[in-house]
């Protein structure tokens, strides 16, 4: 089969580019290129300090928070503070933690999963969901951009109009929940993407009891969901493909 | 109108009592009376929009996607026809660059830019084996307007100062409507809002000379802050753990709220919880084109580039 180019892999952050090669059937090579650079590495060099969380934090607006949050720690560490102050601490981790909880799901729902479930089964879809049959509607006027068109599905994918309608119905209600994992993290943090409040030595800001209580109301939703829905998806579909037509041969 | 007429837009059936809340929010952010997307039988499908993506961080994308009002289900599968988006389409390779040159050839789309252009090498950003530089250009040769989000796409952002030199799309592309979202990301009320206002009308929304939507950037954070009267006081903060210090004004934090224009202050973030101010860190003026380098170092204004003086 030769070279099988992949350029670009979608659903990720930033620009990426796989290169195969494939004989017989079997990958015997492969190549990943980034095929972007910013160069914010080497924009920090003789900058204030002060500014590399804000600069690094926006090395990536899915995993935000993250960044911003290393950064931070690692001027400390130049700067030779060995302990942060423990509210400061636990701030940090509130925010990052609902940042967390904004994107492992949406890696999983959003970034991955249409990998593997084959949109088109909706077609016969015959339950009451208003969002899953406006997908329906949208596959049969052939306008569902941008969850079609897509690559033809392989073995890989699944096919069963339950898992399949189930598993959208999910991708659906994680695009909500995402939205208020971002709020979550704002009230504490300033605004998401890219929060304010993280700054060499500590946290700006001490949120009022209302924020608080805000926050904790919100992390039970989150738990909920997570709990219920997107670790029983996890252990269904995260697993390994569901439907193998060959058994894998390692090259 | 009757109320079946009424509900069906573009094609698509969207639950009346959100179709009536995402109209009357984006409405009032702009200062208009109503505003509702175009009626179907005006125009066949859904409009369709391409969405590249420069030197970005997928941040703006995000922001777009952190307000409830419009339901973020609603944005994806009623309100615009989204034929090409690195982060969220499902093709990828080939088929995505398919899917890209089949709607150019169409045209009369709305091209929407996140992030920016290298000027200093094409090497920089490559997407499908050719640079993103001649991809974004075809694509606004045919577009019918141009939105601009971010610091990056609008001026160059924080990817304008690196070596790479990344442009705006006002720096690369004339004769076209253009209008910048600039932010460090944009806010969403103001992608959804120059989206419907556009869609009604058919022009942009006024600008002022940086292309900005004069209903969201006429007003400087600075003048509708709440910390205004410690500024006018000379109450400034200076240690972020004096708790006697609650509320003082943060330029001696760097604040750059004097030099920038947006409507921060006043309809905050991620749906009204909080402001970059709010929560005690200075502006960082990331809605003005000399951002990032012009207000470098962020958390001083003892040093002001870029031709600003305090
Ligand atoms: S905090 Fe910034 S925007 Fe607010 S009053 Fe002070 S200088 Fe002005």
């Amino acid at each position: 089969m030769g070279t099988v180019i992949v350029d670009p892999v979608t659903r990720i952050e930033g620009h990426l580019k796989i290169t195969t090669e494939v004989v017989n059937g079997v990958v015997t090579d492969a190549h990943a290129s980034g095929t972007m650079a910013r160069g914010l590495e080497s924009l920090l060099i003789g900058r204030d300090t002060r500014d590399a969380p804000y600069v690094t934090e926006r090395v990536c607006g899915v995993c935000f928070g993250s960044h911003g949050w290393c950064s931070s720690l690692a001027v400390e560490a130049a700067h030779g503070t060995t302990e942060l102050p423990a509210l400061a601490r636990i701030m940090r981790n509130l925010i990052v933690g609902a940042c967390f909880l904004h994107d492992h799901p949406l890696h999983f729902y959003h970034l991955s999963a249409l990998d593997y479930l084959d949109l088109a089964t909706l077609v016969n879809y015959a339950g009451t969901d208003t969002y899953i049959n406006k997908i329906k509607q949208l596959i049969i006027d052939n306008d569902a951009a941008p969850l079609l068109p897509r690559y033809e599905p392989d073995g890989f994918s699944i096919n069963d109009l339950d898992t399949v309608a189930s598993a959208v119905g999910h991708y659906l209600d994680a695009l909500v929940m995402q939205v208020k994992a971002k709020r979550m993290s704002a009230l504490f943090s300033g605004k998401q993407p890219h929060q304010a409040s993280i700054v060499p030595g500590g946290v700006t800001y001490l949120p009022t009891a209302e924020q608080i209580a805000e926050f904790r109301t919100m992390l039970v939703e989150q738990t909920d969901f997570i709990n219920n829905v997107y670790i029983a998806d996890v252990v269904a579909l995260g697993t390994g493909p569901i439907c193998l037509w060959q058994p894998l041969t390692w090259g | 109108m009757d109320k079946e007429k009424e509900n069906f837009i573009h094609g698509v059936f969207i639950d009346r009592r959100s179709f009536l809340k995402m109209t009357a929010a984006a409405a009032a952010a702009l200062g208009l009376g109503s505003l509702s997307w175009p009626d179907s039988a005006e125009a066949a499908g859904k409009p369709a929009v391409l969405w590249l993506h420069g030197q970005e961080c997928t941040g703006c994308t995000e922001s777009v996607l952190s307000a409830l009002d419009p339901d973020p289900r609603d944005v994806i599968l009623d309100v615009v026809s989204i034929r090409y988006h690195e982060t969220i389409m499902a093709a990828s390779g080939y088929v995505a660059e398919e899917a890209l040159e089949a709607t150019i050839l169409e045209g009369n789309y709305v091209l929407v830019m996140e992030g920016s252009i290298p000027n200093a090498d094409d090497r920089y950003l490559y997407v499908a084996g050719k640079p993103l530089r001649i991809t974004f250009l075809e694509a606004a040769q045919n577009a019918a307007a141009i939105i601009a989000i971010g610091a990056c796409a609008t001026y160059g952002g924080i990817n304008g100062a690196t070596v790479t030199r990344g442009l705006g799309v006002s720096d690369l592309v004339s004769g076209k409507p253009i209008v910048n979202l600039p932010g460090c990301p944009l806010k969403p009320t103001w992608f959804y809002g120059t989206l419907l206002y556009y869609l009604n009308n058919g022009t942009l929304p006024p600008l002022d000379s940086d292309l900005r939507p004069l209903a969201y950037f006429s007003r400087k954070v600075h003048q509708d802050c709440p910390r205004r009267f410690n500024f006018m006081q000379k109450n400034f903060l200076t240690d972020w753990n004096d708790p006697a210090q609650e509320g003082y004004c943060l330029f001696l934090k760097g604040c750059k709220g004097r030099w920038t224009r947006s409507d921060c202050s006043l309809t905050l973030w991620n749906e009204g919880a909080n402001t970059c101010i709010k929560s005690n860190a200075p502006c960082a003026g990331c809605t003005e084109a000399v951002f990032y380098d012009g207000f470098s170092p962020l958390y001083t204004n003892g040093v002001i580039k870029g031709g600003m003086i305090p």
